[in-house]
């Protein structure tokens, strides 16, 4: 019920157009704020978390100077 | 068949940067992360020195379009990664 909450908030979030990645950081922040279900603190950590590794630093994507 | 022989010279230090990457990470010589570090400054000494096509007041221009290509797919994995976390406590509730 609440997983459902969450993907039909990503989901609008993508059909307005939004970019992929702030609708995905929007949903998880807007879920956790209605629902309660952990602590909302836990969006920053892990997100820090998930870039605060060397190798994700080489991934790079072929654009223009 | 001479333009071809005289482009390739050209190009000879450019094709030799793949050369160096992938022999090396699959040779066993550095890992791929070492690899990267190896290839931008194999890529600015050629650029600045063999080619002389960068100039000194490019550079600052050069690392701020690789900071914001490589923060554009970042942002992705890091929030990604936090509606994972989501999705996944919300579906063992």
């Amino acid at each position: 019920m609440l997983a459902a909450l969450l993907f039909g908030l990503f989901a609008g979030l993508v059909l307005l157009s939004v970019p992929i990645a702030i609708s995905l950081a929007l949903a998880t922040t807007l879920t956790i704020y209605v629902t309660e279900v952990v602590h909302i603190q836990i969006v920053a950590q892990r997100m820090f978390t998930a870039i605060d590794s060397f190798p994700t630093i080489v991934v790079r994507r072929k654009r223009p100077l | 068949m001479k333009e071809i022989a005289v482009s390739f010279k050209e190009a000879f230090w450019a094709i030799l940067m793949p050369v160096i990457i992938l022999g090396g990470i699959y040779g066993g010589v550095f890992t791929p992360t070492e690899a990267a570090n190896i290839a931008v400054v194999y890529g600015l000494f050629v650029g600045f020195f063999i080619y002389k096509e960068l100039k000194l007041k490019d550079f600052p221009k050069i690392i701020r379009s690789a900071a914001i290509s490589s923060s554009l797919v970042l942002f992705i994995v890091a929030s990604a990664s936090a509606f994972g976390l989501l999705a996944i406590s919300l579906l063992l509730l």
